[in-house]
Formats: structure tokens, sequence, C-alpha cells
């Protein structure tokens, strides 16, 4: 049996050799040198890589379709990179119902919706991060995570800083979703920008797994759909964990981008 | 280069999607009153848009955020 060396997520070799492989203690991954990425895997199969690619949303009607709804009744978290152009849109939807988004309005609030319970009135009763520090910028890179507990609390992660709710007031615990990018239904703006790994979990997720995920680019254990955004090609968006693949419509015939990505 | 063409809802059975970027009828998008949809094609004009009025990106984004083809935003 052979020992790993072991380091932690913010002591990896400055100056790696190819095939080096070390045993993060803090994150319980084993890491490997591939002489320009570290790649990861974790406990449980699900590994990262290289980065390849992001998607170009021109704002106007780009959008992919999931094969099926993600549907969570519970605790969950959503994880994605989105690097706006403008602020304004829907960045997930629900086309069925429409009663599931996550929608970002002019002045960068999150605002998280869902259910049939849920409210969005302007101003109060709608699940929103109106923290200044917590708003969406643009023209950046920004790691966006979503998380509710069991009891129903709500918290947005912004690049690997924690904000509470403002205004919430939500008793239905299903959520929904089967579409990035836009409600064509329901046209309160359409995203504009760049997106990159958006990942669905059946759980909340831990300040050290966000972390994990900003800094590394690990995904944990109670994925229900990951979307790694490296297809660089064709009109399917690839779910690594399912079988839940999605739809590129009306994108251009490269919209793919090998150099603006989150990492 | 993509070049984008608003059309009026009468003109949708002369849309030919294997020039334009739009998946299918299914997926166009209209404008809130449904009385016009939008296309995009990428390098020479298509036929069945040759004199139709074109925009470049940045002028399409400001007239979809118009309030003909955009609600007014939730939480302003």
């Amino acid at each position: 049996m052979s020992t790993f060396s072991t380091c932690t997520s913010s002591t990896r070799p400055g100056s790696p050799t190819d095939g080096d492989v070390l045993f993060e203690t803090d994150t319980k991954n084993v890491i490997i040198w591939d002489g320009t990425n570290w790649r990861g895997y974790t406990n449980d199969g699900i590994s990262f890589g290289a980065n390849a690619y992001s998607l170009d949303f021109d704002g106007t009607d780009d959008n992919i379709t999931l094969g099926s709804n993600i549907s969570i009744s519970g605790a969950f978290s959503i994880s994605m990179w989105v690097r706006p152009d403008s602020l304004l849109g829907k960045y997930l939807g629900d086309t069925a119902t429409d009663s599931t988004f996550v929608y970002v309005n002019g002045s960068g609030n999150i605002t998280f919706r869902g259910g049939s319970g849920f409210t969005t009135s302007v101003g109060g009763g709608s699940t929103s991060w109106t923290n200044t520090a917590a708003n969406l910028i643009t023209g950046s890179w920004q790691h966006i995570v979503i998380t509710r507990d069991t009891g129903l609390g709500y918290t947005l992660w912004r690049n690997n800083t924690s904000f509470t709710t403002t205004g919430a007031s939500l008793t239905d615990s299903d959520i929904s979703f089967n579409q990035i990018g836009e409600i064509l239904s329901y046209p309160y703006g359409v995203y504009n920008g760049k997106f990159d790994d958006l990942a669905f979990y059946n759980k909340e997720l831990s300040s050290s797994e966000v972390s994990s995920i900003y800094n590394n680019n690990l995904h944990t254990s109670g994925l229900v759909a990951l979307y790694k955004f490296d297809e660089g090609s064709g009109s399917t968006l690839v779910d690594s964990v399912g079988s839940n693949d999605g739809t590129l419509n009306n994108f251009p015939a490269s919209p793919w981008s090998s150099t603006d990505k989150p990492y | 280069m993509i070049t984008y063409i608003i059309l009026d809802a009468s003109e949708l059975g002369n849309v030919d999607f294997n020039r334009v970027c739009q998946t299918s009828a299914d997926t166009l998008r209209y404008s809130l009153d449904g009385s016009k949809f939008l296309l995009k094609f990428e390098g020479d004009t298509p036929s069945f848009l040759i004199g139709e009025p074109q925009y470049d990106h940045s002028e399409i984004l400001n007239i979809l955020s118009g309030s003909e083809w955009t609600s007014p935003d939730l939480l302003s």
C-alpha cells in the first residue's frame, strides 16, 4: 500500500511536476497535476478537471430546456457560475408553471421563487437578497450558490460569502426547474452573459462544501444534476450525474468560449 | 456576425428554420402582444428575409428592453 503526500486546498505545491499526486486533508480529495491544472477526484466518484468551455447567452432568446423537470422538496442547493453582460433577467426557470425561478433585477438583486405558494410582490414577500454586497455585477465571473435547509431557511453565497434572505416568507417546499436562461412565456428579461458549471443538490451545502466548489470546482455528494458546460459543440448540454440532458435553443453556431470562463 | 430581424407574426409561415439560429417555431420569442417575433442569422441574409430591417446585437437588445417586448422589472 502506498501513501500519498498531503497538503490542503490552500497549500498545494507551487511548482508541481507532471503526475504529482497528493491527498488534501481539508477537502478529503485526491488531486493530480496534469501539467497545466490540478485534477481532483472525490470520494463519491464525481471528478473535476480543466474547465474547457463556458456558454454565451446573447440576451435575446438563447435558452436551454432540460429533458425533464428537476423537482426537489425539502433541503436543496443550486450552484452556478455566471458572468452577466447585463443584469436583468431570469437565469433559471420553469416553463411548465413559471412558479420557480432565479431572477435578477436591474440592480443585481437576486430573487428566488419556488412553488405555487410563493409570492413575488415587489418590495417584500419574496425570497430575495438586497444587501448591496450580495448583488451581481456585470463583466465579472461570479459563483452563486442558493441553499435551503430543512426548515426552509434560505442562504445566498456569492463568491464564497454568505448572505441571509431579506423579506423571506416561504412555506411551499416544492421547487421545479427545467430551463436555463429564459422563460419564454413570462418575459421579465432574458439572461445575457456567460454561464458555466450548474449543479443541483438534494441537500443544503455546508460552508466548507461551498468553499470547495468555489476554490476547487469540487462537487460533493447529494448531486441531482451537474452541467459542466464543456461540450464545445452541438445542441446538447450533458448532465454528468444523471440523464437529464438539456437542449440548446436558438443559439448561433459557436456560442461556446474556451477563453472566457471562471477558472 | 449575427444579424437580428423582427417579423410580423403573420409571416411565420415564410420562415425557413434551416437558415436562422432559432430552433423551431416553438422556441420563438414574441413581443408581449404576440404580434411580432424575433429571428437571427449568421452570414448572408436568407432570401426570405431580404428587404427586412436588420439590427446588430446592441440595437436589438435596446429594442427588446422596451415595453413592447419586456415587462417591467419585477423588483426594481
